[in-house]
C-alpha cells in the first residue's frame, strides 16, 4: 500500500511566470520542517506537490509530518491519500479497506470525483456514482448526504495514478516564508506582538525578533518568557533570530531628564531608532509591531505618529485594526496565548507614567528628547544587543 | 552567592544527601516487598520515623504518641489533616477555626470546604492574643482548629502549647491541626495533627509528613496499596525519607547564632530612615521589612544582580496583596515594598554586611529615579 501526501497551493496558484521561484521556497520550507522525521520524496506537478514517504516511515510519523505541514505558509490544504493504478475495479478492491478507519466514524457522506486525466474511461459523475454504489455496500451504516456530509471521499484521477482520500486537511495559506524579504517584529512578552510576527510571516517574510531587557526593573523570567515566545514563533517562521537589547540605561535616562507624561513615547521612540539600527546593520527590509489603535495610551493617532516618524523603514502593524479577542484568538491558534499571559513585566510597563499624553504634539516630544544626548546609549546598546538563534523544534 | 531565603528552602546538608546516596545505592528495595531486602527498606524508614518523632517532641512537655505519616510535602500533609478531619467528624459538628494567615495550602482547602457547609471562622492572629481568642470561639460543634505555628512571610509565631491547652479546656473532642514547616526544628510545637517539610530543614524536596495523634482514625487522601495502613498509598520514597532524617538528627537544637544574626541585621537596618520592620512576635529566622517607596521586586532582582537571594514579601505587582500583610495591618504601600530575608544558621555576619552595602547602594540608584511602588 502507497500513500502519499498532496500539498495543494494557496496563492502560489495564482502567481505566473514567477511561480516557480514560489514553489522552490516553499520545497525548501517543508524538507526543512520534515527533515527530523524521516525521508520524504517531494515532486510537483498542476500545482499540487506530492509528498510521499519513504516506505519505512511509521504511521505515527506521517501523522506527524501532516500536522507539520498545516503550519507551513504557502499551502492551502493538504490530504493524505492512497496511490492506486488507474483502474477502477483496483481502486475498489484496494480503496474500501483504506477508508475503513474514517468511514466507520462518519454516518453520512459523498463522494467527490476529480478527472484531470480524459483518458480514463468513466467521466466524474460515473465515478460517483459508482464509487459510491461501493461505499454503501461496503459499509451499511452510511447514507448518502450530498449538501453535509460528515465526510467527503475524494478521488483523483491524475497523470500518473489515482489518489483517494477522505479527510482533507485546511493548510496555513498565504505565502511560503521567505519569499516575500526579510523583517524584524519588535516583541514584547504580550499578545499582540507575536500574533503581529505569525501574520507578517503568512504573507511570506522572513520574522526575526527584538526585544528589550531592563534588569533589575525585569527579571530573568521575563526574558526566557518572550525568548519561549519566539521558539513557539518557529512553527511558523522556520528559523527566529532573536536580538535581546539591554536598555536600562536608557529607561533610567529618560526617566532623569524628560518629563513623566512622555516617558513612554520618548521609550517607544529609542526603541524604534535601535530597530532602524538593527535592520540597517543586519539588513532587514521593515519593522513588524503588535500595535493596535487604540488600545493604549502609546498607541493612539498622535502616539502612533510619535513613534512611526523615528522610523525609516517600513512599519508594518498587522492587529492595527483589530480587538483584542480576535487577536486573542489568532495568539491560542498559534500557541503563544498560554505563554503570553504568564504575569512577568516587561520593561515597557515598569515606569509607566500614572497620566500619559495620548494626544502628544510632535514638537514637545522632539523638546523633551533634545534635553539628553540619548546616542552614545544607543550606540551602546546596540553594541551590547546579545543575538540567538531559535529553530524548529523536532 | 548570600543566600536569604532559607524560609523558601535550604540547601541540603552533606549529610542528608550522603543519607539519600546511602540507602539509595544499598537499600533501594521497595519496603513493602516480602524479601528481607525490602524489610531493610521498611526497617529504615522505621528508624527515620523514630528520629523524626524524637525532634518533634523536643522540648515539649509531653512525647509524641502517635504515628508520622510521610508524605510528598507539606502541602499533602496541610489536605489530608483538613480534608481527612472534615470527612470523620462532619456528623460531629460542621465548625472549624482558623486564621486569616495561613499558607494556600490550608486556606484553599478551607475554602473548598465552606461549599461543602462548613462554617470557617477566620480569626487575625495579630490582633491580640489570638490562642486566647480561637479558644473562645471554640464550641461543641468545633471539629478543627488549623493556625500556622510560624507565618512563612513574617516569622510570626503563636504559641501552640497555650493553644493546646486552652482549646481542649473548652473541647476536648476539638482536633488541633498545627502548620508546623517554618516551626519544625526551631520551636516546640503541640498539636493532635502536624505538618512538615524536609526540605525547609535542609533535607531534600518531594518529601514531608504528618505526625497524627494516637486515636485519631484519619481517613486516607489518597487511596492504592496498603503502604503506611492504608493511609497513605504509594510507594515510599526510602531514599528521601532517610535524608529527611538525617536532616532532622543534623539540624542544631541551639539558635543562638540565628538570634545573632537577626540582632546585627536589626541593629543595621536602624541604620536606614525610610526601612521600617514588619515584623513582630517573630522567630530570629524569618525578616520582614518594607524600603518605601522602592517596589519589592526591583529590589529583589537588583539584589538577584549582585547574587543575593531573597523574597518579595508579596506576590507580584499584578497578583493579590498577601493576606498575612494585609492582616498585619500594613498600608499597601508597605505591603508592594516589602522583602523577605530568611536565615539559616549556615549564614553569616560578614553576609550581611555585604548585603547591606549593595542595599544600600540600591536604595540610592532607585530613591532618586523615583520608581513607583
Amino acid at each position: 500500500m502507497k500513500e502519499t501526501i498532496l500539498a495543494k497551493y494557496g496563492e502560489i496558484a495564482l502567481k505566473g511566470l514567477n511561480k516557480s521561484t514560489f514553489e522552490d521556497i516553499l520545497i525548501k520550507n517543508i524538507k526543512r520542517r520534515l527533515k527530523n522525521i524521516g525521508k520524504f520524496k517531494i515532486s510537483k506537478m498542476q500545482s499540487t506537490l506530492y509528498i510521499t514517504p519513504d516506505d519505512e516511515i511509521s504511521e505515527k510519523n506521517i501523522n506527524l509530518a501532516l500536522s507539520k505541514l498545516t503550519k507551513v505558509f504557502g499551502i492551502g490544504a493538504l490530504q493524505r491519500c492512497l496511490v492506486l493504478p488507474k483502474d477502477f475495479d483496483e481502486i475498489v478492491k484496494q480503496g474500501m479497506p483504506y477508508l475503513k478507519e474514517s468511514l466507520s466514524k462518519a454516518k453520512t457522506f459523498k463522494v467527490e470525483a476529480k478527472r484531470s486525466d480524459k483518458a480514463f474511461p468513466m467521466n466524474s459523475p460515473m465515478i460517483q456514482r459508482e464509487l459510491g454504489g461501493e461505499i454503501l455496500s461496503a459499509y451499511p451504516h452510511l447514507k448518502v448526504d450530498v449538501h453535509n456530509p460528515d465526510i467527503t471521499v475524494l478521488l483523483e484521477i491524475r497523470d500518473v495514478a489515482a489518489y483517494l482520500n477522505a479527510e482533507r486537511l485546511i493548510g496555513a495559506k498565504g505565502m511560503p516564508v521567505g519569499s516575500a524579504g526579510r523583517s524584524l517584529l519588535l516583541l514584547s512578552g504580550g499578545i499582540d506582538s507575536p500574533v503581529a510576527g505569525y501574520m507578517m510571516a503568512k504573507r511570506g517574510l522572513i520574522v526575526d525578533a527584538l526585544h528589550f531587557v531592563s534588569p533589575p526593573y525585569t527579571s530573568d523570567r521575563a526574558r526566557l518568557k518572550v525568548e519561549q515566545l519566539a521558539q513557539r514563533l518557529t512553527n511558523y517562521c522556520n528559523a527566529v533570530r532573536f536580538y535581546c537589547v539591554p536598555f536600562t540605561k536608557i529607561q533610567e535616562e529618560i526617566r532623569f531628564n524628560c518629563p513623566d507624561e512622555f516617558f513612554t513615547i520618548i521609550m517607544r521612540r529609542l526603541m524604534m531608532e535601535i530597530a532602524n539600527r538593527i535592520c540597517e546593520k543586519d539588513e532587514y527590509g521593515a519593522i513588524i509591531t503588535g500595535e493596535s489603535v487604540g488600545q493604549v495610551a502609546s498607541q493612539t493617532l498622535g502616539a502612533l505618529q510619535c513613534t512611526n516618524e523615528v522610523a525609516r523603514f517600513p512599519v508594518f502593524r498587522p492587529v492595527i485594526g483589530m480587538d483584542k479577542d480576535e487577536i486573542v484568538d489568532i495568539s491560542r491558534k498559534i500557541d503563544t496565548y498560554e505563554i503570553s499571559i504568564q504575569p512577568y513585566e516587561d520593561c515597557c510597563t515598569v515606569f509607566t507614567p500614572k497620566h500619559p499624553k495620548t494626544k502628544p504634539i510632535l514638537a514637545d516630544i522632539l523638546k523633551a528628547e533634545g534635553k539628553f544626548d540619548f546616542e552614545p546609549l544607543i550606540d551602546q546598546a546596540v553594541e551590547e544587543t546579545e543575538v540567538k538563534m531559535f529553530y524548529i523544534e523536532d | 552567592m548570600i543566600y536569604f531565603d532559607n524560609a523558601a528552602t535550604t540547601k541540603p546538608y552533606e549529610a542528608a544527601l550522603k543519607a539519600f546516596n546511602n540507602t539509595a545505592l544499598s537499600t533501594f528495595g521497595n519496603s513493602s516487598s516480602l524479601h528481607k531486602f525490602g524489610l531493610k527498606s521498611e526497617l529504615e524508614i522505621q528508624d527515620a520515623e523514630k528520629n523524626i518523632l524524637k525532634r518533634l517532641s523536643h522540648d515539649c512537655s509531653f512525647p509524641k504518641e502517635g504515628k508520622l505519616i510521610f508524605t510528598s510535602g507539606a502541602t499533602e500533609s496541610n489536605n489530608m489533616a483538613i480534608r481527612g478531619v472534615a470527612e470523620l467528624m462532619h456528623r460531629k459538628g460542621k465548625k472549624i477555626i482558623t486564621t486569616k494567615t495561613e499558607h494556600a495550602s490550608v486556606s484553599n482547602v478551607m475554602d473548598s470546604l465552606i461549599s461543602q457547609g462548613f462554617d470557617i471562622l477566620k480569626v487575625n492572629p495579630y490582633d491580640n492574643n489570638v490562642e486566647q481568642q480561637i479558644a473562645d470561639l471554640t464550641d461543641k460543634d468545633t471539629i478543627l482548629i488549623s493556625a500556622i505555628a510560624v507565618n512563612n512571610e513574617t516569622g510570626f509565631k503563636i504559641d501552640t502549647k497555650k493553644l493546646f491547652s486552652l482549646v481542649k479546656e473548652k473541647n476536648k473532642d476539638t482536633i488541633i491541626h498545627i502548620d508546623a514547616v517554618q516551626a519544625f526544628c526551631k520551636l516546640p510545637v503541640y498539636g493532635d495533627l502536624i505538618s512538615i517539610s524536609a526540605h525547609k530543614i535542609h533535607g531534600i524536596k518531594g518529601v514531608g509528613g504528618l505526625f497524627i495523634q494516637k486515636g485519631i482514625k484519619l481517613p486516607p487522601l489518597i487511596l492504592g496499596g496498603e503502604h503506611q495502613n492504608g493511609l497513605r498509598a504509594g510507594t515510599l520514597p526510602t531514599e528521601l525519607i532517610t535524608a529527611f532524617s538525617s536532616a532532622a538528627c543534623e539540624y542544631p537544637y541551639d539558635n543562638s547564632h540565628i538570634v545573632s544574626l537577626r540582632k546585627y541585621f536589626e541593629e543595621k537596618i536602624s541604620e536606614f530612615d525610610n526601612i521600617v520592620i514588619n515584623s513582630k512576635n517573630s522567630i530570629p529566622d524569618i525578616i520582614n521589612f518594607s524600603i518605601l517607596n522602592i517596589k519589592s521586586e526591583i529590589m529583589l532582582h537588583y539584589l538577584e544582580q549582585h547574587n543575593i537571594f531573597v523574597s518579595g514579601g508579596s506576590a507580584c505587582s499584578k497578583g493579590r496583596r498577601s493576606n498575612t500583610l494585609l492582616g498585619c495591618g500594613l498600608p499597601n504601600k508597605a505591603i508592594d515594598s516589602a522583602l523577605r530575608v530568611s536565615f539559616s544558621h549556615q549564614n553569616t555576619f560578614e553576609e550581611i554586611d555585604q548585603f547591606f552595602k549593595i542595599l544600600s547602594k540600591g536604595i540610592e540608584r532607585f530613591s532618586k529615579l523615583k520608581v513607583k511602588g
